[in-house]
C-alpha cells in the first residue's frame, strides 16, 4: 500500500493542492518557503503517532491566509492510498475503516481530517434563507476557533480539490448556500473508533536538521534499540542461558577482583572514620551491572562505526554527521524489514530535505540502489542534483505564489514514451528546470552562452536574478521538453528561443552562378523551407497552450544579432578570427553593410569558422551595456520572466542610467532618480518613471524593452 | 494464557471452554452458563493473535452485556479486544456505521428510533382504520432474510395494517430513521451485497459467541452466518442456549438445528452439553422437566440439591382471594421457611395482572418493598442519551458504584463527541463530579430529571436547540416516560411518579420482585410464585404454537426457582365478550400434568 494522493484544502499556504504520488521514492520540489514542510506537517498529522494530539488541535494559522475570513471554512486534508489487499488480514482494520469497495475489491483507500465548525454552527448555517448575507455575516462573526472541531472520516469518493465539491460539503458563501445533509457516500463514513491508522502503518519523519545523535541516546526513538528488541524477543532460551551464566559469572569474577575489594573495604573504613559507625551504611557493595537478562543484554549493545577510510570504530557520537544521519536512515529502514512483529503493513518514510546532512552522491547511490520492499519514501528537496535521481513521474514540484502555492505534476497526462524522453532529458542535463519559475528553450550553444551575457550587460541583472533558467536543448527537438509546460503540469511560463532560417539572400540559381554559390543558395533554401516547416509545427503546438510560446530569429541568432545593429561587436573579434589582413579588411566591410545578405553571409562564415561555440565565446567579450538585445529575445524574455515587480523595474533602469551617465556624463538623471523613489513606494505608475527617463536619455532601448511591459515603440542603438 | 483454577469449572464447562472448533451448546437452566461464557471470552482473548482481532460477544440484553464484560475483567483478562453488545448494536457498531454510505437510504445519514417513538408513530397510524379496528399490536412485523413481514394472521387486518406499515415506512424515510427491524434488515443487505464486507469482517473476528440462541432471529442466525462463513474457518463460534426455553418463538427467536446451523455456516459444529443443574433442588428439577420441548437430561448437583422443596398449585381460589392467598404465601416462606424477601418473585403472564395485584400488596404488606423492571416509572430506551444521564443521576455516589458510574460517564461523553458537542476537556471524572454536585429539592421524579438536565445542559454550555439528537431524544424521553407514569398511575401505582421510585430503578434488588414471564430470562430466586396461569394468557390466544409455547413459559417459571414453587390458575377472570362471559380456564398442560403436589 502507498500513498498516491494528498489534497489539501485552506491549509497554511495551500488553498487547494492536490499531490499525486507513486510507489517507491517520490520528490518534493520547491523553493524555501514553497510549503514543502507544511506538506510533511500535513501527512503526519494524519499518520504520525506522535502528531495525532496536535490534529485535534488546529490553529488559526493553519488556516490558509488567501481564504481572509476564516470563519466558517473547514480545512480539508485527504489521504488516497492504493494497492491495498482486501485478503490480508493484517490489512482488515484498515479496509473495515477507510477502504473504498468497488464492485468485489478494495484497492483503494481515504482517510481524510476535516477540522470545521461543531454540529451547532453548521446547523445554523443551514437553516440561513438563500441569500441572506447578513445573516451569514452574523453568525461568522459570532465563530471562534473553540466553535471548531476534527472529524476524521474514511470511504470517501469525493474528489476534495474540485471547489465544486467543496461548495457540496462546506457550503457556497458567495451566494449562502449552506446544508446539514453531509453524503457519506461521497465525503466518507467517520473512522471507526478500533481503528487508529498512524498504529496500522509505520511512519518516520525525518527532520531538515535532525539531530540524529540524540535520538540515538534516547531509548525511545534509537532504531538499534528496536531492532534489537524485537529480536530479543524470540531469543532461544537455552541458546541464551549459557551466556546469562557466563555473565552472572564475570560479573562476580569483576567484583571479586582484589582491587575492588580493596576499594570497598577503603571507601567503608572512610565513611565509618568520618561519620562514626551509627550513620555509616549498614552496607555497601561495588556491582558489575552487565544485565544478565536477555533483553536487557541486547539491548545495551552499541553501535560502533568507522568512517569510510578510516581505521578507528567509534560511536554514533563520534561519527560525521552525515554518517549518523546516514546510519540512522538505513537502520530505519531495516526497521522496516522487521514490521511483521509490530502488525504495521505499510511503511511510509518522510524526509525533509535530504540533502541537508547527507552528502548528495551517497543519497544518490541510497535511494538508487536500495530495496526498499514496501516503503514509501517522499523527501522533499531544492538540490537539483538529488532531485535527478527521482523519475520524473514521481516528482511533485511546488510553486510559490502569493498566500498560496500551486503543486505541478510534471508528467501528467503524457505518454509513457514522451515521458522517457523527459526523463533522459532530465539525467543529462539536470534537472533545475524544474526549480525555475521561467524557462527559456534554446537550440544551440550560442544561444546559451551570448543570451545570459546580453541579458546581464543590457538589463543589469541576471536571468538566475529574474528567475529564469535557460536550458541548451542542442537541437530543434523542443517539443519533448516544452510540454512539460501545460496547465495540467508544470504551470510555468516556457519561452521557446528558435531560429526562423529565412533565406538571407534571393536563392534563385541565376545563370552566372558558379556552383559554389548554387550550392550555398540550395543549402539557404532547404534549410529556409525546413525552418518554415518548423515555425508552423511549433505555432500549432504552442496554440493553445498559455504556459508555452515560441520566440524566433528571423535569420539564424548570429545573423539577427547583428541585424540588431551589432556589428560593432563582431568587428572586434574579426582579428582573432582572420589573421589575413584582406579577409579582416572584407570582413569589416561586410559587417559594415546594412544588406543581410552581406552581412548576413560574413557573420555565417566567421560562425561557422571558429565553431557557433566558440564565436559566442569570443563575442562574449565584447558585449556591452549598449548592446542591442534583438526584438525577439527581448519578447521572449518578457514572456518568461512573467511579472516584474517594481524593484525590479527600478533596479533595471537605475542601472540604464547608471551606465548610460558613465558614458556621457551630460546626462543629468538626478530628477529620474526622485522618480524612482516615488515609483518604489508606488507613488507614480511604470508609464511616468519611463517618462522621466526618456526626459533625459530618450533614445535608449531600455524604454523600448520596458514599454512592451504597456506596448512597444523602437529605440535605436547609440553610436 | 487465562488459566483457572480446576475447582471453578466442572468437565462438561471446561470441555466447552477449550474446544478448538465450533460449538453449539446446549446449557440447562442453572447449569452455570454465564459463567462458562465469562471463562470461555477470557480463555479467546488470552489466545488472541495481535492487536487488531476482536472477540465479538452477542447477548440477548444490553444488560447481560454489561455482567459478562465486567465478570470478564474480574478474571483479570484485558477485554480492549472484547466487543459485547445486543445483536442490534453489533450491526449498529460493525456492519451499518461503518458501511452505510453503500446504502443508498442511509448514506445522507440516519438516526435510530427508539422503540417507543415507534410505537406513538404506529398507533397513531392505526386511529385511521376502524373497521376492522387496528392496534400497533397488530402491526408487528419482522424483517427475514427475503423481505420485511407483517405477523398479523388476522385476514381482515392485513389490508391495514400493510397501508399502517407503509406509511411508517415512508414517515422514517422522510425523518431519515431507522428501526430495530430495519437495522437487521440493512446489515443483511450489506453483508449479502458485499461480499468484501463479510469478508474485512471475518478477518477482524477471531471468535463470535452467541447468547440465548434459542431467541435468535431467522435473519440474525443469517447475520452472523455470512460473516462464519466469509472466514473459511478462521473464525470459531459458540452458539449457546436452552431449547426448552425458547419463548420469543412470537417475535421470530427459535433454536436453530445443528445441521441448519452446518448448512447456513458451511463449517461444522460440535453438538455440546451443560447439563448439570446448580440451581434448583432436584424435586424442582424432576418437576419442570416434564415441560420440556427439546430432549436433554438434567441433573441436581447444587447445594439446594436435597431441598425438600414445596410444588403446590392452585387452581381453585377465586380471583378475589388471589390477594389473601399471595400474602399467605409470601408470609409462609418468608416466616416459617425462611426466605429473604429480595428471594422471591412473582411471575405473571402479562404486565397488567401484575401492575393491579401490586398496588394491593404494596398496601397490605407495607413493611416489604416490590420491584421489577417494570416498575420502572421512565422508559428503559437504553439507546436514549437522557436515559444514559439518568443511570448516573438517579444513584447515589459511592465506592461501590464508582466504576460503574464513571463507565457510564465515559458513555454519556462518547455519545456527545457523536453528537458533536464541544465537550472540551470533559472527562468522565470531571462530568461525575458535576452531576454529584448537583442538588435538587423536587419530589416529582420527571420535573426533578428536567430540572436536572437543565442545569447540566447550562453547566456544560450546551445549547441543546443546535444539536438535533440530543432534543429528539430528549423530546422523546419525557413523552415516554410521562405516557409510562400515566399508565402506571392509571394501574394504580399514585406515587410511582416519586423520585424515590425512579431512585429505585437502578438500586440493588432489595424488595419481592415482580416480573413478567418473558422478563424473567436468566434470573433465578429461592421461591417462585406464578398467577393468571390461564388458557389465552399462557399460551397467547393468537399463538400458533401455543401448546409448545405454553410448555416453554412454564418451563422457564419453574426453572428460575431454587427451592419452592406456586402455582396458580385462578378462577373466575371473565372473557370482556359473550353473555354471559366464560371464564378463563387452567392452562392446559398444566391440568394434564399429573403431579403430586404439596398440599399447604
Amino acid at each position: 500500500m502507498y500513498i498516491s494522493k494528498v489534497s489539501l484544502v485552506n491549509y497554511r499556504n495551500f488553498a487547494n493542492a492536490k499531490f499525486l504520488f507513486n510507489k517507491g521514492i517520490n520528490t518534493i520540489i520547491g523553493e524555501n518557503g514553497s510549503g514543502k514542510t507544511n506538506l510533511f506537517r500535513a501527512i503526519r498529522l494524519l499518520l504520525d503517532d506522535n502528531l495525532l494530539p496536535s490534529s485535534y488541535k488546529l490553529d488559526l494559522g493553519d488556516f490558509n491566509r488567501s481564504l481572509g475570513d476564516y470563519r466558517g471554512h473547514w480545512i480539508i486534508i485527504s489521504l488516497e492510498f492504493s494497492e491495498l489487499s482486501d485478503d490480508e488480514a493484517i490489512q482488515s482494520l484498515f479496509v473495515h475503516g477507510a477502504g473504498q469497495i468497488e464492485g468485489n475489491k478494495v484497492s483503494k483507500a481515504t482517510y481524510n481530517l476535516f477540522f470545521r465548525p461543531k454540529a451547532d454552527v453548521r446547523f445554523m448555517l443551514s437553516e440561513l434563507e438563500e441569500g441572506d448575507v447578513v445573516g451569514l455575516n452574523e453568525i461568522r462573526n459570532d465563530i471562534t476557533l473553540e466553535d471548531y472541531e476534527t472529524f476524521f472520516t474514511g470511504k470517501s469518493t469525493a474528489d476534495f480539490n474540485d471547489p465544486e465539491v467543496y461548495k457540496n460539503l462546506v457550503g457556497d458563501f458567495d451566494n449562502v448556500r449552506f446544508t446539514y445533509t453531509y453524503n457519506e457516500s461521497s465525503f466518507g463514513v467517520k473512522i471507526p473508533h478500533q481503528l487508529s491508522v498512524s498504529k496500522e502503518v509505520s511512519f518516520t519523519f525525518i527532520k531538515a536538521l535532525r539531530d540524529v545523535v540524540s535520538d540515538f541516546h534516547n531509548n525511545r526513538t534509537n532504531p538499534l534499540i528496536t531492532l534489537l528488541k524485537s529480536k530479543s524477543n524470540n531469543i532461544n532460551k537455552d541458546d541464551y542461558r549459557q551466556i546469562s551464566e557466563t555473565v552472572i559469572s564475570l560479573n562476580s569474577r569483576i567484583e571479586d577482583l582484589p582491587d575492588v575489594q580493596q576499594i570497598r573495604a577503603d571507601i567503608k573504613n572512610t565513611i565509618k572514620d568520618a561519620v562514626g559507625q551509627t550513620y555509616s551504611p549498614s552496607s555497601l557493595s561495588i556491582n558489575s551491572s552487565l544485565p544478565s537478562e536477555a533483553d536487557k543484554l541486547l539491548q545495551s549493545l552499541k553501535l560502533l562505526i568507522g568512517e569510510p577510510g578510516e581505521t578507528y570504530e567509534g560511536g554514533i557520537h563520534e561519527l560525521s554527521l552525515g554518517g549518523a544521519n546516514l546510519i540512522f536512515l538505513t537502520l530505519k529502514l531495516l526497521e522496516y524489514k522487521y514490521q511483521i512483529a509490530r502488525e504495521t503493513f505499510a511503511n511510509f518514510l518522510l524526509i525533509e530535505e535530504p540533502e541537508a546532512h547527507i552528502h548528495t552522491h551517497i543519497q544518490k547511490t541510497l535511494f538508487d540502489k536500495l530495496d526498499f520492499g514496501d516503503t514509501q519514501i517522499i523527501y522533499s528537496t531544492h538540490s537539483t542534483q538529488i532531485s535527478e535521481v527521482s523519475n520524473v513521474e514521481n516528482i511533485n514540484i511546488l510553486g510559490k505564489k502569493e498566500n498560496y502555492a500551486e503543486v505541478y505534476q510534471p508528467s501528467i497526462g503524457l505518454q509513457s514514451s514522451e515521458t522517457e524522453k523527459i526523463q533522459r532529458y532530465l539525467d543529462a542535463v539536470r534537472s533545475n528546470l524544474l526549480f525555475a519559475k521561467g524557462v527559456i528553450l534554446v537550440e544551440g550553444d550560442a544561444e546559451e552562452i551570448l543570451i545570459p551575457t546580453l541579458v546581464k550587460s543590457v538589463m543589469g541583472v541576471s536571468l538566475d536574478e529574474l528567475g529564469i533558467s535557460l536550458i541548451n536543448i542542442r537541437s530543434t527537438g523542443f517539443k519533448n521538453v516544452a510540454q512539460l509546460f501545460h496547465n495540467d503540469r508544470i504551470r510555468r511560463r516556457c519561452a521557446i528561443v528558435t531560429d526562423s532560417d529565412h533565406a538571407i539572400m534571393d536563392t534563385t540559381i541565376q545563370d552566372g552562378d558558379n556552383s559554389r554559390l548554387k550550392r550555398i543558395k540550395r543549402r539557404i533554401e532547404r534549410s529556409a523551407k525546413k525552418g518554415a516547416e518548423r515555425r508552423v509545427d511549433l505555432d500549432t503546438f504552442c496554440n493553445g497552450n498559455e504556459w508555452v510560446k515560441a520566440f524566433y530569429a528571423e535569420y539564424t541568432f548570429e545573423v539577427d544579432f547583428v541585424e540588431a545593429g551589432n556589428y560593432q561587436e563582431v568587428k572586434e573579434i574579426v582579428d582573432i578570427i582572420y589573421t589575413s589582413e584582406n579577409k579582416k579588411q572584407a570582413a569589416r566591410k561586410e559587417l559594415d553593410s546594412d544588406k543581410v545578405d552581406v552581412f548576413g553571409r560574413r557573420v555565417l562564415t566567421m560562425a561557422n569558422k571558429e565553431g557557433k561555440g566558440w564565436f559566442a565565446l569570443l563575442l562574449g567579450k565584447y558585449i556591452y551595456s549598449e548592446t542591442i538585445l534583438p526584438d525577439y529575445l527581448v519578447d521572449a524574455i518578457l514572456f518568461a520572466k512573467g511579472t516584474f515587480s517594481r524593484s525590479l523595474l527600478s533596479d533595471i533602469l537605475t542601472y540604464r542610467a547608471k551606465k548610460n551617465f558613465e558614458l556621457d556624463n551630460n546626462l543629468d538623471f538626478s530628477e529620474f532618480h526622485a522618480v524612482v523613489t516615488s515609483y518604489i513606494s508606488e507613488e507614480v505608475d511604470l508609464a511616468t518613471l519611463l517618462s522621466s527617463y526618456e526626459a533625459v536619455d530618450p533614445s535608449d532601448q531600455i524604454l523600448c524593452i520596458l514599454r512592451k511591459l504597456q506596448s512597444c515603440s523602437n529605440g535605436t542603438r547609440k553610436t | 494464557m487465562f488459566e483457572w483454577d480446576p475447582k471453578d469449572l466442572n468437565s462438561q464447562q471446561e470441555a466447552a471452554i477449550t474446544e478448538k472448533g465450533n460449538v453449539l451448546l446446549v446449557a440447562c437452566p442453572g447449569s452455570g452458563k454465564t459463567r462458562t461464557l465469562t471463562y470461555k471470552l477470557a480463555y479467546e482473548l488470552s489466545k488472541i493473535n495481535g492487536a487488531k482481532k476482536y472477540v465479538i460477544a452477542i447477548t440477548y440484553t444490553h444488560r447481560a452485556a454489561d455482567e459478562i464484560k465486567e465478570r470478564v475483567q474480574l478474571l483479570g483478562v484485558n477485554t480492549r479486544q472484547l466487543w459485547i453488545g445486543t445483536i442490534h448494536s453489533f450491526c449498529l457498531e460493525w456492519i451499518i456505521k461503518p458501511y452505510s454510505l453503500y446504502i443508498e437510504d442511509l448514506k445522507t445519514g440516519y438516526k435510530v428510533i427508539s422503540s417507543h417513538d415507534s410505537e406513538v408513530i404506529i398507533s397513531e397510524l392505526c386511529n385511521k382504520y376502524t373497521s376492522p379496528q387496528i392496534t400497533f399490536f397488530d402491526c408487528d412485523y419482522r424483517a427475514t432474510p427475503t423481505r420485511l413481514v407483517i405477523t398479523c394472521s388476522d385476514s381482515r387486518k392485513r389490508k391495514s395494517v400493510i397501508a399502517v406499515l407503509n406509511e411508517y415506512r415512508q414517515i422514517l424515510k422522510k425523518n431519515r430513521q431507522i428501526d430495530f427491524e430495519l437495522i437487521l434488515h440493512y446489515s443483511f443487505k450489506i453483508l449479502r451485497n458485499k461480499p468484501i464486507v463479510r469478508q474485512t469482517l471475518s478477518n477482524l473476528f477471531a471468535y463470535i459467541l452467541v447468547d440465548e440462541y434459542q431467541d435468535t432471529k431467522e435473519i440474525q442466525y443469517h447475520i452472523i452466518s455470512m460473516v462464519l462463513k466469509a472466514s473459511k474457518g478462521q473464525t470459531s463460534a459458540l452458539i449457546v442456549g436452552d431449547p426448552n426455553q425458547s419463548i420469543f418463538d412470537s417475535l421470530g427467536g427459535y433454536p436453530i438445528e445443528k445441521t441448519a446451523l452446518e448448512s447456513l455456516t458451511g463449517t461444522e459444529f460440535i453438538l455440546m452439553h451443560l447439563s448439570k443443574n446448580y440451581r434448583s433442588s432436584s424435586v424442582l428439577i424432576e418437576y419442570f422437566d416434564f415441560f420440556k420441548t427439546f430432549p436433554n437430561t438434567i441433573e441436581a448437583e447444587g447445594e439446594h440439591k436435597n431441598y425438600k422443596s414445596i410444588v403446590s398449585f392452585n387452581d381453585t381460589i377465586n380471583r378475589d382471594q388471589l390477594e389473601n392467598e399471595m400474602v399467605r404465601l409470601l408470609e409462609l416462606n418468608i416466616n416459617d421457611y425462611g426466605i429473604a424477601p429480595n428471594e422471591i418473585c412473582i411471575i405473571a403472564p402479562w404486565w397488567t395482572h401484575l401492575a393491579d395485584l401490586t398496588r394491593r400488596l404494596m398496601i397490605r404488606l407495607p413493611d416489604y418493598s416490590f420491584d421489577g423492571p417494570g416498575m420502572a416509572p421512565f422508559s428503559r430506551d437504553i439507546d436514549n442519551f437522557w436515559f444514559k444521564v439518568s443511570k448516573i443521576v438517579l444513584t447515589e455516589p459511592s465506592p461501590v458504584l464508582y466504576v460503574r458510574r464513571l463507565r457510564w460517564s465515559g458513555e454519556v461523553i462518547d455519545d456527545l463527541v457523536t453528537a458533536g458537542v464541544d465537550i472540551d476537556g470533559l472527562s468522565p471524572k470531571r462530568f461525575l463530579r458535576l452531576c454529584n454536585s448537583i442538588e435538587l429539592q423536587e419530589e416529582k421524579g420527571l420535573e426533578y430529571l428536567r430540572q436536572f438536565f437543565d442545569i447540566l445542559l447550562c453547566e456544560l454550555a450546551i445549547n441543546i436547540e443546535a444539536h438535533l439528537q440530543l432534543k429528539e431524544h430528549y423530546n422523546s424521553f419525557f413523552a415516554s416516560s410521562e405516557a409510562r407514569i400515566a399508565r402506571l398511575t392509571k394501574d394504580g401505582h399514585e406515587f410511582i411518579g416519586n423520585i424515590e421510585n425512579f431512585r429505585k430503578v437502578f438500586k440493588q434488588r432489595e424488595g419481592i420482585t415482580i416480573s413478567t414471564i418473558h422478563g424473567i430470562k436468566g434470573a433465578e430466586y429461592d421461591t417462585v410464585i406464578s398467577f393468571a396461569l390461564l388458557e389465552d394468557y399462557v399460551p397467547h390466544f393468537s399463538d400458533r404454537n401455543g401448546r409448545s409455547n405454553a410448555k416453554k413459559m412454564l418451563y422457564v417459571i419453574a426453572s428460575r426457582a431454587r427451592k419452592n414453587l406456586h402455582l396458580i390458575s385462578e378462577r373466575g377472570r371473565l372473557y370482556p365478550y359473550g353473555s354471559p362471559p366464560n371464564e378463563y380456564l387452567p392452562t392446559l398442560e398444566l391440568v394434564r400434568y399429573e403431579y403430586n403436589y404439596t398440599k399447604i
